[in-house]
Formats: C-alpha cells, sequence, structure tokens
C-alpha cells in the first residue's frame, strides 16, 4: 500500500508546485491530472502514471512561466517519484505486505538518482547562456548519446528466453 | 518459463525522457530537464549495470504430515540475481493460514548471491488434504524497468490428521474375537485375568492351585483342592460406519465449531487409535461422495490407512432424495459395529436396525451438533426444523427400543457404558425380534 501512497502524495506535489489559478486551463487540467492520480493508484502498471505526469507537467508549462531553481528541483523530484513508486506498486495488489527494508532501499535509490539528475542539471546551467562554449557542446553531445543509448537498451533488454533444466531424455 | 521482459515504467521513462526532451529544447524549458535527467540517468544506470539472472523458486514446507492444532512454516526461497524486488504470492488453504496472516509479501531482492527467503507461518486448523501454492513469483530488476513473471509453479499439499479427541475407554467389546488380545473373554483360559477361585478338576496345572485357600479348606485332611480361575484373553474386530452424507453445522476448525462431519472424523479417528493399540482390528467403511471400505486389520500402518482415508471425506452434492448407504458385505458376526453418523434421513436408521437383527453388537453414534440449525430462508424453516427433530426424535426412540445404544459423541469414555450394557446383553439369552 506504502507504494500506491508515495505515488499519490508524489503526484499530489506536482500538481501543487505547478498551483494553477482553479478557474482556468491550467486549473482544468491540474483536475484532470488528480483524476488521473486515483486512476494511476488503482491501476500503476497501466498508461496513468505517464497521464499523471504529463497533465501535470502541460500544467506546470502553462502555469508556471519563469520557476526558480528550488521549485523546478522540486517538481522533477516529485515527477520522478511518480515513476519510481509506479514501477513499484505494479509489482503486485494493494493488499502487498511490503518489507520496510525494500521500501528503504527503493525509494533511497530513486531520491539519490532524483539528487543526482538535479546536481547535473543544475551544473550544466551556467553553460547555457555562453555562446560558442566548448562545454556546452560537449553537455549537449553527452545528453544526445545518453538518450540515443536509451532505445538500444530497451531493445537489447527484450532478450532472455527459457532456460532449459534437467537432464535431456534420450530416446 | 518466461525471460525478463520490459515493464511499462521502460516505456514511460523512454518517452518522457525524449517527449519532454524535445519539449524542452523547443518551448525553451530547461527546467523541464530536472524531469528528463533522473528519468535518462535511472534508465541507462539500471539497464547498463543490471544483468539479472534466470530465478528459481522453490517450497519447503517444515512438516507436511499434522495433527490438528499444530504450528509449522512453509519457506519460499528464491534465486534471484540481480533482482531488486520480489513479489511472492503464497495462497494457501483458509484451513491453514492463521488469522489475519497474508499470504503475500513484496520483499527485496537478494543483496549478495544468495537466494530470498520468505517465511509462511501455517497453522492446521482443520483436518484433511490442503494445499499451499502455487507460490506465484515477479521479479523486479532496474528500478523497476524490467520484470520476470509472474511465474507460477510450485505447491505443497499438508495432510492435517484428525486427532485431537482422545478416547480413554475402559469396557471391554461385546465380543471378542481372535485368539490373543487384551480383551477378557467369557471363556476361562490361561491368561493373568484372576476372576475368582474355584474347584480343582482334573486337567488343571499345578501351579494355578491356589494353596491359601485350599488349606484353608483342609486340603491336608481329605478336603477339596482350590485353584485360580481365569478367563482368556481375545482380541477384538471393532468395524467403525462413517455415515458422511450429510455434513450438518459450520466448522470452525480446531478451536472453533465443529460440523457433524467433523466430529465423526474425530471420533472414529480417535476410537480406530484406541482399539488398534489394544491390538484389535479395525476396519472402516465410509459414505461420502464415495463409498469406500478399508478392510480390518491391525497395527499402526492399519491406522495409518484409515487416516489417508478419513482426509478424502467430502460430503456429497445432494440434489434430490437420499443418497444410498450400502450394507457391510463379509461383515464378521462378532464385530463390533460402530456407526457414526448425524442420523439424517431414514436410510441409517434401517440399517442399523437391519444389522442389529443380524445379530452385530451396533452402537451408534450421534454426531449431529447441538447447535446445527439450517440457514433460513422463508418463515417455514423453523417451523420446518421443529418437524424434522420431532421426527428424528421419534426414529431415534425406535431403534432405541430394538435395543441398539445411541451415544452422543463427548470424548473420553464416550462409549463406556454403552458397550458394559451391551457385554451384558451378549452373555444373557438372545431373544430375535
Amino acid at each position: 500500500m506504502i507504494p500506491r501512497v508515495v505515488l499519490a502524495v508524489s503526484a499530489l506535489a506536482m500538481v501543487l508546485l505547478a498551483w494553477p489559478r482553479p478557474i482556468s486551463f491550467a486549473g482544468l487540467v491540474g483536475a484532470g491530472a488528480l483524476v488521473g492520480t486515483a486512476w494511476a493508484v488503482g491501476r500503476p502498471g497501466s498508461v496513468a502514471p505517464l497521464a499523471v505526469i504529463a497533465l501535470a507537467v502541460l500544467d506546470w508549462l502553462i502555469s508556471v512561466p519563469d520557476p526558480g531553481l528550488l521549485r523546478s528541483a522540486a517538481f522533477g523530484v516529485a515527477g520522478f517519484l511518480v515513476h519510481s513508486a509506479a514501477a513499484l506498486a505494479h509489482a503486485g495488489p494493494p493488499g502487498f505486505a511490503v518489507q520496510p527494508a525494500l521500501l528503504v532501499r527503493w525509494f533511497a535509490r530513486a531520491g539519490a538518482l532524483a539528487l543526482l539528475g538535479v546536481v547535473v542539471v543544475a551544473a550544466t546551467g551556467p553553460l547555457a547562456g555562453q555562446r560558442n562554449s566548448a562545454a556546452l557542446v560537449l553537455a549537449g553531445l553527452l545528453a544526445a548519446t545518453v538518450l540515443a543509448a536509451l532505445p538500444v537498451l530497451v531493445h537489447r533488454r527484450r532478450v532472455p528466453g527459457p532456460v532449459r533444466t534437467g537432464r535431456r531424455l534420450r530416446p | 518459463m518466461t525471460g525478463w521482459v520490459p515493464t511499462g515504467a521502460l516505456f514511460r521513462a523512454a518517452a518522457l525522457a525524449g517527449g519532454l526532451g524535445a519539449l524542452a529544447i523547443l518551448l525553451r524549458r530547461p527546467d523541464l530537464l530536472y524531469l528528463v535527467a533522473p528519468l535518462t540517468l535511472g534508465a541507462v544506470w539500471g539497464l547498463a549495470r543490471t544483468r539479472p539472472g534466470q530465478p528459481r523458486v522453490r517450497l519447503l514446507v517444515e512438516a507436511d504430515v499434522l495433527p490438528e492444532g499444530a504450528v509449522s512454516t512453509a519457506h519460499i526461497e528464491v534465486e534471484a540475481p540481480g533482482a531488486a524486488a520480489l513479489a511472492v504470492d503464497t495462497p494457501a488453504s483458509a484451513w491453514l493460514r492463521p488469522a489475519g496472516a497474508r499470504d503475500c509479501a513484496l520483499v527485496a531482492g537478494p543483496s549478495n548471491r544468495g537466494p530470498v527467503r520468505v517465511a509462511l507461518p501455517l497453522v492446521a486448523r482443520r483436518w484433511g488434504r490442503h494445499g499451499v501454492g502455487p507460490v506465484t513469483v515477479t521479479a523486479l530488476a532496474a528500478d523497476g524497468l524490467l520484470r520476470w513473471g509472474p511465474h507460477t509453479g510450485v505447491e505443497e499439499t499438508v495432510r492435517v490428521l484428525p486427532l485431537p479427541d482422545r478416547f480413554d475407554g475402559a469396557a471391554d467389546v461385546p465380543q471378542a474375537r481372535g485368539a490373543l488380545g487384551v480383551h477378557r473373554s467369557p471363556r476361562s483360559g490361561d491368561s493373568a485375568e484372576l476372576v475368582g477361585i474355584r474347584q480343582y478338576a482334573p486337567g488343571d496345572r499345578l501351579r494355578r492351585i491356589n494353596w491359601r485357600v485350599s488349606l484353608r479348606a483342609g486340603a491336608l485332611r481329605g478336603g477339596d483342592m482350590y485353584v485360580n480361575a481365569s478367563v482368556a484373553e481375545r482380541d477384538a474386530e471393532v468395524l467403525l460406519l462413517l455415515d458422511g452424507r450429510y455434513d450438518a453445522g459450520a466448522s470452525g476448525g480446531v478451536d472453533g465449531r465443529s460440523s457433524g462431519l467433523d466430529v465423526a472424523v474425530r471420533a472414529t479417528a480417535a476410537l480406530a487409535r484406541f482399539y488398534l493399540q489394544l491390538g484389535d482390528r479395525v476396519g472402516l467403511i465410509t459414505h461420502s461422495d464415495s463409498v469406500l471400505h478399508l478392510p480390518p486389520a491391525g497395527g499402526r500402518r492399519q491406522l495409518t490407512r484409515l487416516l489417508e482415508v478419513l482426509l478424502d471425506l467430502r460430503p456429497p452434492q445432494v440434489v434430490a432424495g437420499e443418497p444410498a448407504l450400502v450394507a457391510p458385505r463379509g461383515l464378521d458376526p462378532r464385530s463390533l459395529v460402530v456407526l457414526l453418523s448425524p442420523l439424517v434421513g431414514r436410510t441409517v436408521f434401517d440399517r442399523a436396525a437391519a444389522m442389529t437383527r443380524m445379530g452385530h453388537p451396533v452402537v451408534v453414534v450421534d454426531t449431529l451438533p447441538a447447535d446445527a440449525v439450517p440457514p433460513v430462508e422463508s418463515p417455514w424453516t423453523e417451523l420446518a426444523l421443529r418437524l424434522w427433530r420431532l421426527e428424528r426424535d421419534t426414529r431415534v426412540h425406535r431403534l432405541a427400543d430394538l435395543g441398539v445404544p445411541i451415544v452422543a459423541w463427548r470424548g473420553t469414555g464416550s462409549l463406556d457404558a454403552v458397550l458394559r450394557d451391551l457385554g451384558r446383553a451378549g452373555s444373557a439369552a438372545r431373544v430375535r425380534r
């Protein structure tokens, strides 16, 4: 149950960080994100978590034209927690007893990855204003390489088939 | 068996990283990169670093034969190198699960090369064969981006023996049969069971002479000699006839209420164990969804066989009419027949009466629980129940008039008074009605 609670709280945090005006298109999108959250809590293995994050990002883009560093970082961490909690919650039904050690390990790793991402983006941020910077080109190339590597890794992971065990019977 | 497959989380990470990265560039919103960066780093790091192996699942039950009320543990052992989390679902029979226990758990994957062990407590709450499993395991790797399973595999059966009721009888069986055993026979013979002192007769052994009594009687002055009289010890044949065609009342397990079948099965097990420990031969005929016949035999193996037969008892699905109660064939006339029945229907009364008329000593054990009532389905249910009880009482009285003792099972010493009466009746002149 706890992974689903983390999912719901993180999704709520994303909507609250955008803080849309209630009577507006952004407010409607935020409400849609909240409805999607309920759907994602019920079915974390479906496209619901993706829809929630997408709607929250749309809400964010409309409502927050010029965010500060802390708010952006918090939004990123909350979004990644929605993704990570949904991945864990998809492993079993809500009635599963979750081992505390698993929760600690899983969310500590997710938090560490989110913080690492924030540090990387924050560190490359000052480069964005510089023209003809070699460091900016290098960071851009690195990012492009990582993004290109992702589909390759996804493709390679579709591999292992069944493992044959036991003795083969002779005719 | 399937291998590791990408999950929705991997496609979500890829879609969000690609889509939001493009949006960040097109809309000039670098703040979106705070979400893109951990998604991308997590996916690349997880997939590049993790090489999960093929999981293997084992189920070990500490004891697969338990008496009712005993406690055991099932261990699920999962070898899943590289897995970050394991969802282990082990459904167990409701008669094996402790109250409030969950049969599913989400546990951390192995931190080293060793297997992950999940313990599932078991409490044997009711007799029968109960299943543990099949175990369903789902493994997650690379932060949930890869999944193995759900794979449903191994299962075990736990046999719960119906042995909580102890029966400690003291009375002899009415008509002992075999040449060896512990029951007193009406015939005189060599044994340590002293029944009195009688006058010496030709053929008596010298060592049986009671010198003290003989001297007092003046044996040295030409008076009579006296010897110790004893009776022969014989074993008996007991046939347990279990009527499991109807189950009355609801079962709450060993620590709750007992249904009619519970009482009958536990009483049968207790009686069988008692008589087999005495060295008697015990047979069993059960009438439930099928008729099972275990011929009379003695020894510990017979008890094991008998308990195995009891474990498979299931009341049949009665659609219409009364299921038949087959007459036992080839029954020794001197066998003690113990009929365990809730006394529902008409056939059981007819069968008990017929066996009594054939000369068998028959004891009927009433296994209908006092608090067994049918579900109230209409305003007429209560009235119908009262009428049924009156009709049943009438039949019970008719059977008792034929000389068939009917007792309710109360455990220790339930049958003692009945067996004593039957023994006396057996030694008296028989009048067949």
